[in-house]
């Protein structure tokens, strides 16, 4: 069994679930992938990752609800959660905005275009 | 953990896209100009491509999706293949299938391949992302693709449904039935001027093949491709096209120490394989412009490319990036011809 700390990336872009996982896998973590909040769930509670990526505008079940559900399980409630929140200030119709993202009960917050290196602190900050 | 005890290679899902019309041109010109201005064309049409895949040398081609609802908006009675040029075909209901993630190994993109041939299946068209691989095929043989795909390929439990539903058919399904659905909005639609990306990276030191193979050998093909390395082969990137009723169109990219294992593939090809080239390159990967979702990215990506002469040997646009096959010592170039329209945002 790895000693490696988990992460679970929950993105329904597999490129960029791709691209993370490569950035995680080369800080040493171990990484799981899911990629819409329906599986997001169902790897939580068969890996109970360390910390969860989790993007916001997924089908299935989008971010928000999968935090919130975490969020308020006790079983899952203490497992770190960084939400990818609004893509672009240019979208002027959508329910996914960072400020919306900010309403949540996520540990932390990175908006879309992700800074990988901004977003690798992040994950050494929250663990 | 790769496969399962029946042998079957482990992936994370497979998707179709909506209703497409494929567009396979082919006499592309090395300096791609006509092909640019009709990309600069459907961006000025506001008209996004969730597919673009270039082969620019060794006689240019490329194909180009659009979704059928564009399609028959632009082009409601107009001869669309004309607006394409000389030498389009137009295949009238398309889709693409995508299968995720292919980790880079020829064994999956063998095994896709060999699966199509030996049922049938039509293949347009092909083109490898960082994560996926992306097949065109007739859109009403998406669901049985699906179905014999899963003879080799193992779902996870609970996987992501393969059609996906988007906000464009919510709103759809609101004005037909009346009913209010719960389809969550997962694709973003806009446009900016300048577009952010998550980042880009060069990939040096690698080798592009391209070659013509007879459709009768594309079975062949994915056999000799799952073979490579024992099995444990790895691409960059490959891409493929139909360019008429017999042959395909072969690129593929590879790092320079598996030159080797390559050669013996195109050896084993011998007379198979026609008008092989191969040629040094570097991979330009611009991560996540969200190709798929906004019109206009492929367009300003190339004429900036074509502003600054920058040779391109080769074009992917099948996930939401974007990759470009440069000359060896040539991707430096191309990524700082593209600075001023792709922006890193940096967080305060």
């Amino acid at each position: 069994m790895s000693d490696k700390q988990l992460i679970l990336v929950v993105d329904d872009d597999t490129d960029l679930v791709e691209a993370l996982s490569m950035k995680l896998e080369s800080e040493d973590f171990a990484v799981a992938k899911a990629y819409d909040g329906v599986e997001g769930f169902e790897k939580i509670k068969a890996k109970r990752p360390d910390l969860v990526i989790l993007d916001v505008m997924m089908p299935r079940k989008d971010g928000y609800k999968l935090c919130d559900e975490l969020k308020n399980d006790d079983e899952y409630k203490d497992i770190p959660i960084i939400l990818l929140t609004a893509v672009t200030d240019a979208i002027n119709s959508t329910n996914y905005t960072h400020m919306g993202g900010k309403t949540t009960l996520a540990d932390d917050f990175i908006p879309k275009p992700i800074d990988l290196d901004k977003l690798m602190e992040i994950v050494k900050d929250t663990l | 953990m790769d496969s399962t005890t029946t042998g079957k290679i482990l992936i994370g899902g497979l998707r179709f896209s909506t209703e497409q019309v494929l567009a396979s041109l082919s006499g592309i010109a090395p300096d791609c100009h006509d092909f640019i201005s009709i990309l600069g064309e459907l961006a000025e049409e506001k008209i996004n491509l969730p597919f673009l895949c270039l082969q620019a040398v060794n006689d240019g081609c490329a194909a180009v999706s659009l979704s059928r609802k564009d399609f028959d908006q632009f082009w409601p009675d107009s001869d669309a293949a004309q607006s394409f040029g000389v030498g389009t075909e137009l295949i009238s209901s398309t889709g693409s299938l995508t299968l995720f993630p292919h980790q880079s190994r020829l064994r999956t993109l063998g095994a896709m391949l060999e699966i199509f041939a030996e049922n049938r299946l039509s293949l347009y068209s092909l083109c490898s992302s960082l994560s996926a691989l992306v097949i065109n095929t007739d859109f009403c043989q998406l669901e049985r693709a699906a179905q014999v795909l899963q003879t080799s390929f193992q779902l996870p439990d609970n996987h992501a449904p393969f059609r996906q539903q988007t906000k464009h058919d919510k709103i759809e399904n609101q004005t037909s039935s009346g009913d209010h659905l719960s389809v969550l909005e997962t694709a973003a639609v806009y446009w900016e001027p300048v577009i952010k990306i998550y980042g880009s990276s060069i990939k040096k030191d690698l080798l592009i093949t391209t070659a013509y193979i007879p459709q009768d050998k594309l079975a062949w093909l994915g056999k000799e491709l799952q073979a490579v390395e024992d099995g444990r082969g790895i691409f960059e990137m490959a891409l493929m096209q139909r360019v008429d009723d017999s042959a395909y169109k072969l690129g593929l990219l590879y790092e320079n120490r598996r030159v080797k294992a390559y050669r013996r593939l195109f050896s084993a090809a011998g007379d198979l394989f026609s008008r092989t080239e191969h040629r040094e390159a570097e991979l330009l990967y611009l991560h996540g412009p969200h190709f798929h979702d906004r019109y206009g990215v492929a367009s300003a990506a190339l004429a900036s490319l074509q502003d600054k002469g920058c040779e391109l040997f080769a074009v992917g646009c099948s996930g939401t990036s974007i990759y470009l096959i440069t000359p060896e010592k040539k991707g430096q170039r191309s990524a700082e011809a593209l600075e001023k329209i792709f922006i890193v945002p940096k967080l305060s």
